[in-house]
């Protein structure tokens, strides 16, 4: 086990760089997601962290020790790679003993440390096949298997669940918790689907166009995401531009469409003279007339209703076209609005997030 | 309605122009030589025998065979590591490879054996240089020697083995290299284990193709061999054109068809290149 941390890592290609300044902490026994957009360089640092991509600048350190120099071979990392990568002329128990025969391991330790890893991922009865006589799911399980079975310091995972369909991929999310939680193995998984982050890590790092923007617990970045960016790429969330903000203590008050809103704030906002206003649908809800309490609430329109059975998606047009998402429950809603008509969509001040970037 | 009976007509014609061209033209001529086998002379088993029994004769196929298991080797040894630098080399260098393949193949035989011999005659580029380097102090007879026959083989051979090598080399996914990296392995190991076991259907192809290919070499050892080095095909030759003896070149033909054909079956069979193909 062993702790992983980069200082600075960089990466150009010619004149252009893919990947700049990422310093990141990965905890022994931890399950990070590089979360991102293709092209925002997650995938080129997962290549530096398992050594078959050298960084332009910056360090790697293991333990404390430098290992930016260190060839792939010798770090002792497994990897799941996009596509699996098996070797085609081996069976599935042979692909698995592979690592353990550049290793030199005694061939009764071989056996014994096989058959135990393909019960642990559930291969049972499949061991003698090729993996082109393999699904999917099962030669992810095979790939998982052979880069788990030497006990590596760290796994490294690429997209490893996007070639999947969605009801397998639901159960191999599953079955990665798992193996994290039985392995104790460090794990750091790349992927562009965000409910895939939510639902696995212990920490996610967002990557933009070569940066890392944010890291966080799942629970942190979704409640407090830093940038618009963040805010958006994670999870559904509605965003209305605050005109004139003035901080009142530790609350932030703002217009839009003539309508007052607040939200709370901490730091100081002064230079700002225009900022936005994030929330979450699952913090609104809808209604008739104008709430009496004090919640923030606009007037919107009923653009279009989407039936998705448990629930049914509004698209809600407001003031300066400003174009809202919300979902309300199918069947038990206080009252069911209709396409064309004009509601109040309203939302606790606390709930509402103050983005300036 | 009109265009269905087109369809089925040109069909028709397709299907069977390749059968209606090797008919006449390749199974026809085949069986003459067959029958001149057995009749010329005289009717008889008598060139067959010849065939096992004369120790000139013999002697022909052994050196054809060494010739050509040498010739095998070298080329696919060669065409492995330039298939290699074309398949995975940079830019710069697998265009150098892709001259280094294709000018040569575009080049007549005859004129490469005869480049050949200008270089490697006694007084030739070859023995010039190793002389005023101080090499050798004699000059070296290069020409009309065995040396010289499988020099201008596989300097013929090497495309034809390359191709099949590139060919399977492409399919590797470079992320199973890159895999086999990942866990540790060594390049030796890597190569071992996973380059060399998927690339072992193209390495049987070559084998095949260069092997049988060289088997019926005419120009070149004929050429570079200068009537000292005499393959079975060129022997073919002086019994149908200078000796005249139809019978007994049919003889030798049909026997070298008969021995291409068996060894063919036999690596197809010892190897079974379709189990090697994913």
């Amino acid at each position: 086990m062993a702790q992983i941390s980069t200082n600075g890592v960089s990466k150009r290609y010619g004149g252009i760089t893919v990947l700049s300044e990422i310093g990141i902490e990965i905890n022994d026994g931890e399950f990070l997601t590089l979360l991102g957009p293709s092209g925002s360089g997650k995938t080129t640092f997962l290549m530096i962290l398992a050594g078959f991509v050298e960084p332009s600048a910056g360090q790697l350190f293991k333990n404390g020790s430098d290992i930016t120099q260190l060839p792939a071979e010798q770090r002792n990392f497994g990897m799941v790679f996009q596509g699996y990568a098996l070797f085609p002329h081996l069976t599935a128990r042979q692909n698995i003993d592979y690592p353990l025969r550049i290793r030199g391991v005694p061939q009764d330790k071989r056996r014994s440390d096989v058959e135990r890893i393909i019960g642990t991922v559930g291969l049972d009865g499949h061991g003698d096949k090729k993996p082109s006589q393999l699904s999917g799911g099962q030669q992810q399980r095979v790939a998982l298997a052979r880069a788990l079975v030497f006990g590596p310091d760290l796994l490294l995972l690429d997209e490893p669940l996007s070639a999947l369909d969605r009801n397998m991929r639901e159960q191999l999310q599953v079955e990665l918790k798992r193996l994290h939680r039985e392995t104790g193995t460090t794990f750091v998984f790349v992927t562009h689907d965000q409910s895939e982050a939510l639902a696995l890590s212990d920490k996610i790092a967002i990557f933009d166009q070569g940066k890392l923007v944010q890291t966080g617990t799942p629970e942190t970045i979704y409640r407090e995401p830093n940038t618009r960016f963040v805010a958006e790429f994670l999870g559904s969330i509605n965003i209305v531009p605050l005109q004139g903000p003035v901080q009142d203590g530790s609350v932030l008050r703002g217009t839009f469409g003539g309508q007052l809103l607040a939200a709370p704030q901490s730091s100081d906002m002064n230079g700002y003279t225009s900022c936005c206003l994030a929330i979450r649908p699952e913090h609104m809800r809808v209604s008739r007339d104008r709430p009496q309490d004090s919640t923030n609430a606009l007037k919107v329109q009923v653009r279009d209703l989407t039936y998705q059975g448990a629930t049914t998606d509004l698209v809600l047009s407001a003031a300066d076209e400003l174009i809202l998402t919300f979902s309300v429950p199918s069947t038990t809603a206080e009252f069911q609005p209709r396409a064309g008509e004009k509601i109040w969509l309203s939302w606790p001040a606390d709930k509402g997030k103050v983005l300036t970037v | 309605m009109g265009s269905v009976r087109q369809t089925q007509v040109l069909q028709t014609v397709l299907l069977w122009t390749l059968p209606v061209l090797v008919l006449p033209f390749y199974i026809a001529p085949l069986l003459g030589v067959f029958e001149w086998s057995l009749s010329r002379p005289e009717p008889g088993l008598q060139n067959y025998v010849r065939l096992v029994t004369d120790g000139d004769v013999i002697a022909v196929l052994l050196r054809t065979f060494r010739i050509c298991l040498l010739v095998t080797l070298i080329s696919v040894l060669c065409a492995y590591l330039l298939a290699y630098h074309w398949v995975f080399g940079s830019p710069a260098r697998r265009l150098i490879m892709e001259i280094c393949i294709f000018i040569p193949f575009w080049i007549s035989v005859l004129i490469r054996a005869f480049g050949w011999i200008v270089l490697l005659r006694t007084k030739g580029v070859a023995n010039d240089i190793l002389l005023f380097s101080g090499v050798i102090s004699d000059p070296l007879y290069l020409v009309r020697t065995e040396f010289s026959v499988v020099l201008g083989m596989v300097h013929f051979m090497v495309p034809f083995a390359v191709f099949p090598l590139a060919s399977v080399m492409r399919q590797i996914d470079p992320k199973i290299l890159l895999a086999s990296r990942g866990m540790g392995a060594s390049a030796s190991f890597t190569f071992f284990n996973a380059f060399l076991p998927l690339t072992l259907a193209g390495i049987v192809a070559a084998i095949i193709i260069v092997f049988v290919f060289s088997l019926g070499f005419f120009i070149t050892p004929a050429v570079l061999g200068g009537g000292k080095i005499v393959m079975i095909a060129e022997y073919i030759y002086i019994q149908m054109f200078q000796t005249t003896n139809w019978g007994f070149g049919a003889a030798l033909s049909v026997g070298l068809l008969a021995i291409v054909a068996i060894l063919s079956a036999l690596l197809f069979r010892v190897i079974r290149p379709e189990r090697l193909v994913r």
